[in-house]
């Protein structure tokens, strides 16, 4: 490059005097207040709650460890992590697996120029903005087994036995999957539709030329090209999930017992119902750690490059 | 390595017709290239062959077979994608490998094959590289090797060599030209591109608008133009296009451009044009039929526009009758821009153009 050309260019890049004399830290200072104020002091504090003795009902707190092993040693603890793992596990194969499927015919439906595709994805997509509290109330009446309920009368029009969809605890679990899968399928079919369309479709033609059938485009173009998606889709549904309560609080309350009682739930019962404040920070600590685990652990799948 | 008939082969997408009435033989291992500008339906074509569209008329045969209604895979033929379309999740030799899982093959011939085919390509040392760590070149090979590990009857290429840069365009028009004398397999190549059309074609099929303007060999198709269209089409710099009549003088006829000079159509002409005396006709002549000389009996003198130095050549660029015109000038001798200069016409290499119907007239 010719001298005054790249004196020039170095020039105009080169930061200003009055800009040189920040520190760099200055400018990440905004993005640090906001997060420290709203994510890092909110999980420091309950870290911080979790080892003392505080309550909801107020009164002097001091520091102790009591309050995390009464929580630690709490006997319904075992049930409601396999509640957890069981509703987390369950909804995020049952949301991956029905939104593929949704956006794989959005999809299809699109390229054979049918209409009504996008009808189609605003009504799934209206399942998604109803709220956890009035999910849980659609599907407790959906669910009901009086004689109005929903899918009870459906049955015995078909004079096939009803199903004690909430009242027996075998049953409440399947019952409350099935309302967070209902709900979550939407976000998942946006997540993978916006993948699949990513997808070169040339590379289905080669695959076709190549003599793939069907199916095997799916197994061998389809799956590996949205790898990357369907592993950030999971790692958003199990913190979703994990997090969910709302709905099962509607639903079934936790029960019938604690058949559908979750961690989330469960912390939720321990700060408000009883009062319980240091336990419930414990138990959402407990929340965030596995939350951070389960992540990690689908980061290590994540392709590194290539896709 | 098959025949390749196509038979009124049309497609209609609703009420457009992309392609219409298309009849080509294609000969066992010949290569032809199908040439036109963008919407011509040269693409579309293909892709009837290769049975990624449907067909909407007509029929298609690959050897005695037709197959119309036979999926891609079941059509025997391997195709060359414009963007290459590697698998980017698969290595090179699994993109190799990727067609051939469907012909109860061991791992070890699978094995075999794909080193045959990396060897003949010179990809050997990228087999276990992702296509995303390769530069288009490299892709560009990998893709052949994954049309040519199959041995298909018929090799499909749309325009492979577009999103090459010009020198690795050159080199691999001539890499394409040798893999096709190595391992002969009929081939059909579409491309925009009349370079590439004339330099590798064993037939040239010149379409435009949905229909096929004129098949030839390359020096056919270059020399005796059927239409308007291919006379425009193919050769670089353009023929040049002087409107104006035919008209006899003594016993013989000359083209008179416009109200100027009247240039002499060779005797042998004659009696191929003289039905056409009077009429409002188009000359075509090539920028090589003009030169910028005195030497011959029938000079204009024009004043240069532009001048291109090429180093073999230099092409020259002037308006002659209001028609915008160039002509090819060896280098030591070319004019400047703004000169005025004497050109020379050799009228051997005349083509009359029926302005009506855009038709050459047959001599």
């Amino acid at each position: 490059m010719p001298k005054p050309i790249a004196q020039a260019l170095s020039r105009r890049t080169a930061t200003t005097p009055e800009a040189s004399s920040i520190p760099y830290w200055a400018w990440l200072l905004p993005v640090m207040l906001v997060i420290g104020a709203f994510y890092i002091y909110p999980i420091i504090d309950a870290l911080r709650l979790a080892f003392t003795d505080a309550t909801l009902t107020g009164g002097a707190e001091s520091y102790t460890v009591r309050s995390l092993q009464r929580v630690l040693s709490n006997p319904a603890l075992p049930t409601i992590l396999s509640n957890t793992a069981i509703f987390t596990a369950a909804s995020v194969v049952g949301q991956q697996l029905l939104g593929l499927s949704v956006a794989l015919l959005v999809v299809r439906g699109e390229r054979h120029h049918l209409p009504g595709m996008l009808v189609l994805r605003t009504i799934v997509l209206a399942a998604w903005v109803v709220p956890g509290i009035a999910n849980g109330v659609i599907w407790s009446m959906l669910f009901s087994e009086s004689p109005f309920g929903a899918i009870n009368g459906v049955l015995r029009l078909l004079e096939l036995p009803t199903v004690a969809w909430l009242s027996n605890p075998a049953n409440a679990m399947l019952s409350a999957i099935i309302a967070n899968v209902w709900q979550g399928t939407a976000f998942s079919m946006i997540v993978l539709y916006a993948a699949l369309k990513s997808v070169d479709p040339s590379l289905y033609e080669a695959a076709a030329v190549d003599g793939a059938p069907a199916w095997e485009r799916f197994w061998f173009i389809t799956l590996p090209q949205l790898k990357a998606a369907i592993l950030v889709n999971s790692i958003l549904i199990t913190i979703q999930t994990l997090n969910t309560f709302d709905a099962i609080l509607a639903l079934t309350g936790g029960g019938p017992g604690r058949a559908t009682e979750v961690l989330s739930l469960f912390a939720y019962n321990t700060v408000f119902y009883q009062f319980d404040l240091a336990g419930g920070s414990a138990l959402s600590i407990l929340l965030l750690l596995i939350s951070l685990v389960l992540a990690a652990l689908y980061m290590l799948f994540m392709p590194k490059r290539d896709m | 390595m098959a025949p390749v008939s196509l038979v009124s082969l049309g497609k209609a997408f609703g009420s457009i017709e992309a392609v219409r009435d298309i009849d080509l033989e294609i000969a066992d291992n010949e290569f032809v290239v199908l040439v036109g500008p963008s919407g011509c339906g040269k693409s579309t074509t293909l892709r009837m062959i290769a049975g990624l569209e449907t067909i909407s008329r007509g029929e298609l045969r690959i050897g005695e077979t037709v197959v119309n209604h036979l999926s891609p895979g079941e059509r025997d033929i391997a195709m060359v994608f414009q963007n290459y379309a590697l698998y980017p999740h698969m290595n090179v030799a699994q993109n190799i490998a990727f067609g051939l899982r469907h012909r109860n093959l061991s791992r070890a011939e699978i094995k075999a094959a794909v080193l045959d085919a990396a060897r003949l390509l010179d990809i050997e040392a990228l087999l276990d590289r992702r296509p995303k760590a390769l530069s288009g070149g490299q892709r560009q090979r990998v893709a052949m090797g994954r049309a040519i590990v199959r041995r298909p009857k018929v090799f499909l290429f749309d325009e492979p060599l577009s999103n090459l840069d010009a020198k690795l365009r050159a080199q691999m028009r001539i890499e394409i030209k040798r893999l096709h004398q190595r391992v002969p397999t009929t081939t059909i190549f579409v491309t925009h591109d009349q370079v590439e059309a004339m330099t590798m074609a064993d037939r040239v099929v010149v379409m435009n608008n949905g229909v096929i303007e004129q098949v030839g060999t390359p020096l056919d198709v270059y020399n005796k133009p059927a239409t308007r269209f291919v006379a425009e089409f193919i050769g670089s710099p353009s023929m040049n296009f002087f409107d104006g009549t035919l008209e006899a003088q003594g016993e013989d006829l000359v083209f008179r451009i416009g109200n100027g000079r009247a240039l002499p159509v060779p005797r042998a002409r004659g009696s191929a044009y003289s039905k056409h005396f009077g009429k409002r006709l188009t000359l075509g002549l090539r920028p090589e039929a003009l030169s910028v000389s005195d030497a011959s009996d029938f000079t204009i003198e024009v004043e240069t526009k532009v001048v291109e130095p090429l180093g073999v050549e230099t092409i020259v660029y002037f308006d002659l009758a209001g028609h915008p015109a160039s002509v090819r000038a060896a280098p030591n001798r070319a004019p400047r821009a703004g000169e005025t200069v004497p050109l020379s016409f050799d009228m051997t290499f005349m083509h009359l153009i029926d302005p009506e119907d855009g038709s050459v007239i047959p001599y």
